[in-house]
This record gives C-alpha cells, sequence and structure tokens, in this order.
C-alpha cells in the first residue's frame, strides 16, 4: 500500500541503485557478531510496499522475492523461484518454486501463499483496508497451479513487470499470517513472517529493530558470494538523527553502517578511516520538471523550457555543492539503469544559447537585469523538497545560474505540510523536484504517462510522448525497445520537460571492518553476504 | 484538605479535557493530514479508490465533529486510537517510550536541584568575593547556551573523544549521565537563578538577624531558618519545570539517539500524527498536572500560612514536627543555643 518512498522528512532521495561494496581485501569471511546501522529516519509502518528508505533498509533482509535482479547488471536470477517461463503473448508468468523452502514461523512456501501475496498487491483488500498497489497495473489474477507451481497473468503485455516481480515493495513473498491481518496488523513488524536470512528479534517502537540470523536458511539468490545462512548473527538497525552523532559512532566504532552521508560529511568519514560507498539509484535522474497547469505561466513557452536548460551548469553544481558520488546526468535515466538512453547533446551549458532564446521568446533584459515581457518580470519561485538532503545548496547554486541569464529565482523551505499543500494549490508551482526510481526504463511511463502519475501536470496531454510511452511497454526485442527508450528521451528533452540536476545516489559510511556490503538494485541493503571483520 | 484537593483533582480533569480538545482544533486546522500527506505524494501513486480505501480505514472520511467525539469517547475508554504512520496503538508507542523519558528526566531533574543547591550556596556563602560573583553569572550562561550545542559538545569529547560515553543508548546508566546532565544543565538554570535570589531575600528578613544576634552561627542558621523559607519560590519552579523537562527531551533525544517521548514527538509533528500528537499532549498535560497537584499539596507542610492566609475555615493541623521557622525567634534562646555545637 503506500507510503511513498521518499515521503519523510530528512529522507533523502528515492530509489534504487545498484550494488555492491566495499573492500575485498580482509581474508577469508568471519561468521558471527553483530552489526549495527545508523539510520536517520524513523520507522514508520511496515506495510509491505512501504519504500520509506528506513524502513525499506531493514526489511529486504526479512522478505524475499520470486526472482532476484543483479544490482550490477541488472539481469534477473532465480531466487525463490527455481525457474521461470514467459508466455509467447507476454500475459502469462510462469514460475517454478524451489523445494525446502519455509518461512520464519515454519510454515512451507507454496503456491497457494504466493497467490494470496499477488492477489493482494493487485487489487486490494477492502475489508483489511489494503489499497491495490498502484505497481501492478493490469493485473488479472494469479493461478496456484500445483503445490509449486504459480502462473500470474496479465490482462495487457507489459515489458517492465518483470522487474516489478522482482521488486522489494512490488513483489514480497510473506506469510499466511501476515496477509490474514489488516492494514495495521500487517504495519507491526513484529507480525513479520518471511524467508529471509534474517528475522526480526525485537522492535523498539518507531527507533530501531534488530534482527537475528536464520540458522536455517539455504536459498540465497543465484550469484551471491556464499551459500547457507548469513555471515552475521544480528543486525541492530536504529533512528540516529544527528549527523554529527552517526559519523562519530563510525568512528569510534560504535556503529559499523551510517546510512545518508552528506556531501560536505563525506571527507569526515573518509579521513576517520571509514569507507565511502555511493550507490547510484537508478530510475529517474533527480531533475525539476516543468508543470505546465497553469496556462499563463512563463514555461507554456518552449524557448523559456529550453532557456532554462541551456542556462542551467550541471557541473558547477556537482563542483560546487555535490560531490563525484553524484554523476552528472546524460539522460532522463541515472546511470546503469537498463537501456538507457543518451540525451548528452540536450544538457549541455550554453548561456549565450539561453539568452538568444529568451531574447526570442520575448523576455527583453530589463534595468535592474532581470527579464521583463509586457511589464512582467521573469520570476520563479522555486521550493527546497523535503525530500532531498541536498535540494537547498543545489537550488542556490541554480539560482545565481539563471541569474546570469537575467532570470530571477526566490526560493522557499516550507515544512512537509506547506510544500504538499502548495504542490497541490500553488498557481506559481512552475517547477517539481523529483525521481522516481525503479532499476528499468519503464519507470518513465510510470512518471510521464497522462493515465499515471503525469508528472508534468499538463492540461493539455502530449499525445507523442503517451504513444511512444506506451510503445515501449509492448516491445520485448532489447534493441527495439532501447531504441523506443531513446525516442521517449528526444521527445521529453526537445520539448524540455526535465531540467535534470544531478543523478541520484544513496551514500553510506562503513567502518573499516565491514565487508561484502550489497544493496538489492535499488540501494537498500542486502547484508547476507556481509561480515564483519574482528 | 480534602476539599482543597478534591477542588485540584476537579480543576486538572478540566485542564486534561481542555487541552485535549485544543490541540484537536489546532492540528485539524492545519491543511493535510498523515494519511492524505502519503495519499498526495506522487511516489505513492494511489489511485482515487485505493485512497478511499485508506481514509474510509481510519475512519478520516468523516465529519470532524464526528470524529472528535468519536475519538474522546474512546478516549473515556482509555483507548486512544492508531497511529496513522505507525500501525501500533498510541498507548502501546507511548507505553514504549515513556520509561526511557521518564528515567532520563529524572536523572535530570536531580542534577539540576543538585547544582542549583551547590550554584545558590556558592553564590550566597563563598567567602570570596569572585567565587560570588562568578556563580550568580552561572544561570545565565545555562540558561543561554542551546541544549543541542552542550549535548553536542559532551558526545565529542566524552563519547568520540574518550570514549567514556556510548554516543546512543545502549541501555546502561553510563549511557544515560551525559544527556540527563545535558537536560540538568538547562533545567538548572531557572531554577538556581531563583534560590539564589530567594535565599538572599530570606537572608535579610529580621528574623535572621535575631538569630545571629543570639548567637546561633551561619549553619544554623540556615539550616533551621533559610533552607525552608526560600524553598518555596524553588518547588513553584519546579512544577513549571517539568514542563522545560519535556521540551528539552525533544532536542536531547534526538541529539543522543535515544528513543523517548520526544523522538515520538518529532516523527508525530513531521508526519501530522494526530492520534500520536494527541497522546502526547495527553500525557505531558497530565504529568504537568501531576506534578503541579504534587506541588499544591505539598506547599502547607512547609508552610502552613498558605492554608491559614488562603482564608481556608480549617486550619490545618502540621505533623507533630518542630515548629515551623516562623516560631522559632518566639523559642527560648537557650533551646537555640543548645543545638550550637
Amino acid at each position: 500500500m503506500l507510503v511513498a518512498a521518499a515521503v519523510t522528512i530528512t529522507a533523502t532521495a528515492a530509489g534504487c541503485g545498484g550494488g555492491g561494496s566495499s573492500s575485498s581485501a580482509g581474508g577469508p569471511p568471519v561468521s558471527g557478531g553483530t552489526l549495527t546501522f545508523y539510520d536517520p529516519v524513523q520507522y514508520q509502518a511496515w506495510a509491505p510496499t512501504n519504500s520509506l528508505w528506513s524502513n525499506s533498509q531493514v526489511a529486504d533482509n526479512v522478505a524475499e522475492r520470486l526472482i532476484w535482479q543483479d544490482p550490477q547488471s541488472g539481469e534477473y536470477k532465480p531466487w525463490l523461484a527455481q525457474s521461470w517461463q514467459i508466455s509467447d503473448d507476454h500475459l502469462a508468468y510462469t514460475f517454478k518454486l524451489k523445494p525446502g523452502i519455509t518461512f520464519s514461523d515454519g510454515t512451507p512456501l507454496t503456491a497457494d501463499v504466493v497467490k494470496l501475496n499477488f492477489d493482494q498487491h493487485g487489487r486490494g483488500d477492502q475489508k483489511l483496508g489494503i489499497p491495490a498497489d498502484p505497481f501492478w497495473t493490469d493485473y488479472a489474477g494469479t493461478d496456484a497451479v500445483d503445490d509449486s507451481t504459480v502462473v500470474v497473468r496479465l490482462t495487457k503485455p507489459n515489458a517492465g513487470f518483470i522487474q516489478i516481480l522482482s521488486n522489494y515493495r512490488a513483489s514480497s513473498i510473506l506469510g499466511k499470517t501476515l496477509l490474514e491481518r489488516d492494514l495495521n496488523g500487517q504495519g507491526d513488524l513484529r507480525n513479520w513472517v518471511g524467508t529471509g536470512p534474517f528475522v526480526v528479534e525485537s522492535v523498539s517502537g518507531t527507533n530501531g529493530v534488530t534482527l537475528k540470523r536464520r540458522e536455517d536458511y539455504n536459498w540465497a539468490p543465484d550469484g551471491s558470494a556464499h551459500t547457507g545462512k548469513a555471515y552475521l548473527e544480528r543486525v541492530v538497525f536504529k533512528t540516529v538523527p544527528e549527523t554529527g552523532t552517526r559519523i562519530g559512532a563510525l568512528q569510534s566504532g560504535e556503529a559499523q553502517i551510517a546510512r545518508n552521508i552528506a556531501p560536505y560529511d563525506e571527507q569526515t568519514v573518509t579521513d576517520g578511516g571509514g569507507q565511502l560507498v555511493a550507490i547510484p539509484v537508478k530510475g529517474e535522474t533527480n531533475d525539476l520538471t516543468i508543470q505546465l497547469k497553469n496556462p499563463d505561466s512563463p514555461v507554456q513557452d518552449l524557448n523559456v523550457r529550453l532557456g532554462l536548460q541551456a542556462a542551467t551548469d550541471r557541473a558547477a553544481i556537482n563542483k560546487a555543492v555535490l560531490s563525484p558520488s553524484y554523476p552528472l546526468p546524460t539522460s532522463a535515466l541515472v546511470a546503469g539503469t537498463p537501456l538507457r538512453g543518451d540525451a548528452s547533446k540536450y544538457l549541455n551549458y550554453d548561456l549565450d544559447k539561453a539568452n538568444a532564446l529568451l531574447d526570442g521568446a520575448g523576455w527583453k533584459t530589463g534595468p535592474d537585469g532581470i527579464r521583463v515581457k509586457d511589464g512582467k518580470r521573469l520570476s520563479f519561485h522555486l521550493r527546497v523538497a523535503p525530500y532531498y538532503q541536498v535540494s537547498q545548496s543545489v537550488l542556490e547554486v541554480l539560482q545565481s545560474q539563471w541569474r546570469k541569464a537575467g532570470v530571477e529565482v526566490t526560493i522557499t523551505n516550507p515544512s512537509l505540510t506547506e510544500y504538499e499543500s502548495q504542490e497541490a494549490t500553488a498557481p506559481d508551482w512552475d517547477f517539481d523536484q523529483g525521481q522516481t526510481s525503479t532499476d528499468e526504463p519503464s519507470v518513465l511511463r510510470t512518471s510521464y504517462g497522462s493515465d499515471r502519475q503525469n508528472v508534468t501536470n499538463n492540461h493539455i496531454p502530449d499525445t507523442t510522448l503517451n504513444d511512444l510511452l506506451a510503445a515501449q511497454s509492448a516491445e520485448f526485442d532489447a534493441d527495439k525497445r532501447k531504441a523506443g527508450i531513446q525516442a521517449i528521451e528526444d521527445r521529453i528533452f526537445s520539448q524540455g520537460y526535465s531540467i535534470p540536476l544531478y543523478d541520484e545516489t544513496q551514500v553510506f559510511g562503513l567502518a573499516p571492518t565491514v565487508h561484502g556490503f550489497t544493496t538489492e538494485s535499488t540501494g537498500r541493503a542486502w547484508l547476507y553476504d556481509t561480515w564483519l571483520s574482528k | 484538605m480534602r476539599r482543597y484537593i478534591l477542588n485540584r483533582v476537579g480543576q486538572s480533569a478540566l485542564v486534561l479535557w481542555a487541552a485535549y480538545t485544543l490541540s484537536f482544533i489546532l492540528l485539524s486546522a492545519l491543511p493535510g493530514d498523515a494519511v492524505r500527506n502519503r495519499i498526495a505524494n506522487p511516489d505513492a501513486q494511489l489511485t482515487p479508490e485505493a485512497a478511499q480505501v485508506l481514509l474510509n480505514y481510519y475512519g478520516l472520511n468523516r465529519p470532524l465533529w464526528e470524529q472528535y467525539f468519536t475519538s474522546l469517547g474512546h478516549l473515556l475508554g482509555g483507548d486512544l486510537g492508531f497511529s496513522l504512520t505507525n500501525g501500533q496503538t498510541v498507548s502501546a508507542l507511548l507505553a514504549d517510550a515513556l520509561p526511557a523519558t521518564l528515567r532520563l528526566a529524572g536523572l535530570a531533574l536531580l542534577i539540576s536541584i543538585a547544582l542549583a543547591i551547590v550554584i545558590a550556596l556558592v553564590a550566597n556563602y563563598a567567602p570570596q568575593k569572585w567565587t560570588r560573583a562568578l556563580s550568580t553569572q552561572l544561570p545565565a550562561l545555562f540558561a543561554s547556551v542551546p541544549t543541542f550545542v552542550v549535548g553536542i559538545l559532551a558526545l565529542q569529547f566524552f563519547s568520540f573523544g574518550f570514549h567514556l560515553i556510548p554516543a546512543s543508548d545502549d541501555g546502561s546508566l553510563t549511557a544515560l549521565i551525559a544527556p540527563a546532565a545535558t537536560l540538568g544543565i538547562l533545567v538548572a538554570a531557572p531554577l538556581s537563578q531563583v534560590l539564589i535570589t530567594s535565599i538572599a531575600a530570606t537572608r535579610s528578613q529580621p528574623f535572621v538577624h535575631v538569630l545571629a544576634a543570639r548567637g546561633a552561627d551561619e549553619r544554623y542558621i540556615f539550616r533551621r531558618g533559610v533552607l525552608r523559607n526560600s524553598s518555596l519560590p524553588v518547588l513553584t519552579l519546579l512544577g513549571l519545570a517539568c514542563g522545560e523537562l519535556v521540551a528539552g527531551s525533544v532536542v536531547t533525544e534526538a541529539v543522543f539517539a535515544r528513543p523517548g517521548v520526544g523522538q515520538l514527538t518529532v516523527g508525530a509533528v513531521s508526519t501530522q500524527d494526530l492520534p500520536v500528537l494527541q497522546g502526547v499532549v495527553l500525557t505531558a498535560t497530565l504529568t504537568y498536572v501531576l506534578v503541579n497537584l504534587a506541588v499544591d499539596v505539598a506547599y502547607p507542610f512547609i508552610d502552613p500560612r498558605i492554608l491559614v492566609s488562603r482564608g481556608g475555615a480549617r486550619r490545618y493541623r502540621r505533623p507533630a514536627r518542630r515548629s515551623s521557622v516562623a516560631a522559632v525567634p518566639l523559642r527560648p534562646p537557650v533551646a537555640a543555643e543548645a543545638a550550637i555545637p
């Protein structure tokens, strides 16, 4: 159900990314020990679809999916399912479950339980207060053919569906006793019954969770560094909102992993002997999406949009307030996202071009250097997005860059609540900072499709873009689909819908004793292969 | 005395109800709520039907007055409702958070009282003038350095520097000392300020001069005369200090990463989790009311004149202890002198 990712306060980015990390040296892996993981964000309801950063770092280690998306290559590998087949019309996905898998309450993993999970995602459950999962569009149903064979059926082909089946927030398989509970019951982690390498030992309110290793675990995804049970005996997750405390604790050895290291703190971590792990959050780049709902806004003029794009110097933003952990965007998608296009030709900084475009749009430089047209100043209001910790500093650099092109920017910093209510109603909401993360190019359809999020909020639908978005979903040939994604990116940037700022990134600080730290494909910790040296 | 207490209890119930109602009105007047914020978030991508399922589940589709009376009815039955973001009952969340905060606030209170007494004694009785002057300035310093600064400095030196204390709560008493001292310093500021002044004021009263004239030394005068007389204003302030302890614990718990009511509040405020906030408001009000009730009831034990001056028809019979300070000068000088060591 609900609770989208970035929804919190301090939270940074949402998303996905990939990857493994951390030193390979340190000798043979050591089994045992307790790893302490500090997170800045409090834990909220533990609904299986909760993608809040703090929650998902924990949940990913408790519940598993039928298939595993390799965070590096983006390929799909067997996990709870030992094999699968997709029908020729791409409407039926048949899975053969691995034998001998049990939930943490001892019950076996069966086709019936899988069906129960998918039905709850696809249809929701009104009686239990569980809404349908927006990821599961065009769901026709699931059949349990026999104890170990499941068929998932769709009403329309969807090239992005296989990723959804591997996605922690869309397809984690949980035990029957949890699924029979209502929304609040599912939101209590102590009720969780999963198949993961760790089980919940204790929950301390909204501030902490302790996981302990499951001794009989033996079904790690293909491609893991070892088999059998996890190395770590215990993992302690804890909310530590104060940045200084998180970093200090890494240095003093009190914590071994700290999530969400700000760009200006990165050096403190490495100077203190720690490791810095930057995981690309795959999916869309973090951008300013142009809002086209107000017909009187200057951004309705294509030349204004392209002019602002040309006035944006991403390299300077990166140098001033970010770090090498945040790659420069060269596409609508973060580097590493499969089938990603190349939009670098649209993203060059060119102040002369910006000035020419804005002049051409009829905005002439006024007495104080700010452009004027029909007595109106070219002035925009940007809000610091509460979901991204680098938002304010990035927008401030942008403010000075656009000023050089005669564009005035005021920045305000509303609270989360004010931000959300202004987003819905303010007429001067011309730019929306954001990104949606999923390790699959179909994320562009999720965002830009008029029948989906429609991130530009345009009052006149862009049918060309809609057709392109729908076409790639039905295209199963990788090369043709890649061309389709490129066509979408060309459309987005030639229409100036998006001004990318930086590639979304999740930065972890690790103590020198941590080895084999990995995340699943969207930047959520997967601690199965992680171990601590003495 | 009984009517006095019954009155107080009645007033307390009224205060609780008012706090509950006022917070409900104020929080409902804010745009949005925890569930609508989640629905409005673009990442949630919920269809209108799915959003309706959520609103129905949490009862947020009903008119406001109905929500108010339902929750008030549940409250009278002892049910504080469910958190909108956490899926746990508010009582469970509070039960989880309260003990930690009580430990923190309790130790902080002890530390602040001890600090206040030491500072006030030094400020009034130290032989050197500069020590007295310095001590008099301390409360101002304590009050003006923000809690988070004290907290971060304490962490930097004692935790990350000397590894004396853990940086975040590990359940041990050692982990409690630094945050409690941080919070205690904040609360010690007004306590010591008032105690300094009130000791000075008491010492200038005629009965003190009389005692001194009869040969009592400073220690005797302090123990038998000054202490009790100058503690009344401090007692009043202690009642108020519990408000400061609650407010201070928000910051202290964040800096020291201690689970507790403070952190619960921060989370609930930022997500607009109304039932949790209501629970926190009620708990804080209840504590406040109880502490002040205790203070009110304690007054007459320290100063029996209170009941008399309030026009109470009945004179409260004090326990058969030695007479009050006011009576000291009336006692035969021999008794006083005999007690001088």
